[in-house]
């Protein structure tokens, strides 16, 4: 039988400790901190808000001239290619930098750490100044693109790849090494068929990432419909910018709602 | 429940099959394994086995019992050369496995080794197929026995020759997750049965698995093992498995050899020490 303290309830709120308080304390500050320094001022909203009313007005309606819309239709394929070559190529080699990466599989043991902190650096680097550095040394144009949305890819996929591979059912791999397999025919005998359905959603979602990426990779001469945007406002050609906005949302819907299909047909 | 209800018959033989998996064979009465004053303990952790010698003739069905924890898992792993033993030896066939043994080394002792699991360890979104040929990835040069789709077409056909064993080949192109219990463990003696191993172990391979399930799995096994001519040795915590189906009994307790004497000698009263 219980005794009668064992039956005292809870209290409703655990109440953080000295050190967890102070760092609440400390976060709040910072948020606090962040609003001011660079949250937008009333004043400043109420002279913004008019000349963006203004702008949007310029920018309508948006330029349908035939010419035009077949140079943008040329630029979005580009731009779609950019993306898919780019996902095709990350995922690739993904693969095996996820293999060396992954804790208990990898066939490098001791350099998992060391290929997590490689790809951790690919992610953590934003893209665009993945795409200055490809443009500065590879030059402008749809390869700078690419490259970077290769390199996006890697940082992204591999450390997903890793996971799904680390996370992959043990019976089978216990089974095949008990057999006497190599450490790659487990990864190709039990752990990607396990992982894949991880590992297709991932690359479907570095597909949609690198198609919104590869949008605005332009802006800094990568190629792409980007390119075009970025010269239609330095000529303060806003109803052309209308245009390629338009037709860079639907690109990006039409990629999301193929995605999604495909991911629920997976799954 | 009683004792009376506990019994099930042995089943009859599958005599439907033809096409038998032949393995290599010695002459009767030699060793198959041999443990000499094996010990093993985890990291750290308590001794699992102590001190055990014991040997199998080849050809011989030995039911290893014993309460959880009384090291019977560990005692097959170390036999198979899964996990090193810390002290002792082991022969497989007259090859020894020392702690100090080379993965290369240990690669071309378990080719005489077919396992398996009790959780059985097929993967599961692969099909029926590819696991069985994957028995085959321990050999040396059969990388292509990752998948069906790219294995070569004997390996694909030795695969239906083990199914047809099992009992199984109409479930040939089925996906592994679709299997009941029953099958799953047909499937896995199958993926053993295609290494032709001279030994076949099985960790309780009928604990998954319901009553009559489990006692067909089992009739399977044994008589597979039997015409094949390969040594079996399982472990079960079911005494009528142990004393229908082997024709030796080991009994562990405390990672120790307390019993070890033929089943026909034996009744339940027997095991009478062994679990408490």
């Amino acid at each position: 039988m219980n005794s009668p303290n064992s039956r005292a309830l809870p209290p409703r709120i655990a109440w953080p400790g000295a050190i967890r308080f102070s760092l609440f304390v400390a976060l709040a500050a910072l948020v606090i901190a962040s609003f001011a320094s660079v949250a937008p001022s009333p004043e400043r909203l109420a002279t913004g808000l008019p000349r963006m009313v203004n702008l949007l007005g310029r920018m309508l309606p948006p330029d349908l001239d035939p010419g035009f819309l077949s140079r943008i239709s040329i630029r979005i394929i580009e731009t779609l290619a950019i993306a898919l070559a780019g996902t095709v190529v990350g995922v690739l080699l993904s693969l095996p930098i996820a293999w060396v990466a992954a804790r208990g599989l990898s066939p490098l043991r001791g350099l998992e750490f060391v290929a997590k902190g490689v790809v951790s650096f690919l992610r953590t680097v934003p893209d665009l100044v993945w795409a200055l550095i490809f443009v500065v040394s590879i030059g402008l144009g749809p390869v700078a693109g690419t490259m970077t949305i290769m390199i996006d890819t890697i940082g992204f996929c591999a450390r997903f790849f890793a996971e799904a591979m680390e996370d992959a059912e043990k019976a089978p791999q216990e089974a095949l090494r008990t057999m006497g397999a190599s450490r790659f025919a487990i990864l190709v005998g039990a752990v990607i068929p396990d992982a894949m359905p991880s590992m297709i959603n991932t690359g479907l979602f570095a597909l949609e990432k690198a198609v919104r990426s590869s949008v605005v990779l332009g802006l800094v001469g990568a190629g792409g419909i980007g390119q075009e945007l970025e010269v239609a406002f330095s000529l303060f050609q806003y109803k052309r910018a209308a245009t390629i906005i338009l037709a860079i949302f639907v690109v990006v819907v039409v990629m999301e709602f193929i995605t999604d299909r495909l991911r629920s047909r997976l799954s | 429940m009683n004792e009376k209800s506990l019994t099930l018959a042995r089943p009859p033989r599958l005599d439907s099959i033809e096409n038998g998996l032949p393995s290599a064979t010695s002459p009767a009465g030699a060793i198959a394994v041999e443990a000499r004053n094996i010990s093993k303990s985890y990291a750290r952790g308590p001794m699992i086995l102590s001190g055990i010698s014991m040997d199998i003739k080849e050809g011989e069905t030995v039911a290893l019992i014993g309460a959880n924890g009384s090291g019977k898992s560990t005692l097959l792993k170390c036999l198979a050369g899964v996990h090193p033993v810390d002290s002792g030896e082991v022969d497989v066939f007259g090859a020894t496995i020392t702690a100090k043994a080379k993965q290369a080394e240990l690669s071309r002792i378990r080719r005489n080794i077919g396992f398996v699991f009790q959780n059985h360890g097929l993967v599961r979104r692969l099909s029926v197929l590819s696991n069985v040929i994957h028995g085959k990835l321990g050999d040396g040069g059969s990388w292509r026995a990752f998948h069906q789709a790219v294995a070569p077409r004997e390996m694909r056909e030795e695969a239906l020759a083990a199914l047809e064993m099992v009992g199984l080949a109409d479930k040939i192109g089925a996906q592994a997750e679709a299997l009941s219990g029953g099958q799953s463990q047909r499937v896995a003696i199958a993926r053993a049965l295609i290494r032709k191993p001279r030994l076949l172990i099985a960790d309780e391979p009928a604990a998954s698995l319901d009553p009559v399930a489990g006692n067909d799995v089992m009739t399977a096994f044994v008589d597979i093992a039997a015409r094949a001519r390969t040594t079996l040795l399982f472990t079960t915590h079911d005494l009528e498995h142990a004393l229908n189906f082997a024709s030796r009994i080991i009994a562990l307790k405390s990672g120790a050899v307390v019993l070890d004497a033929p089943s026909a000698s034996l009744s339940r009263a027997s095991f009478s020490g062994i679990y408490g």
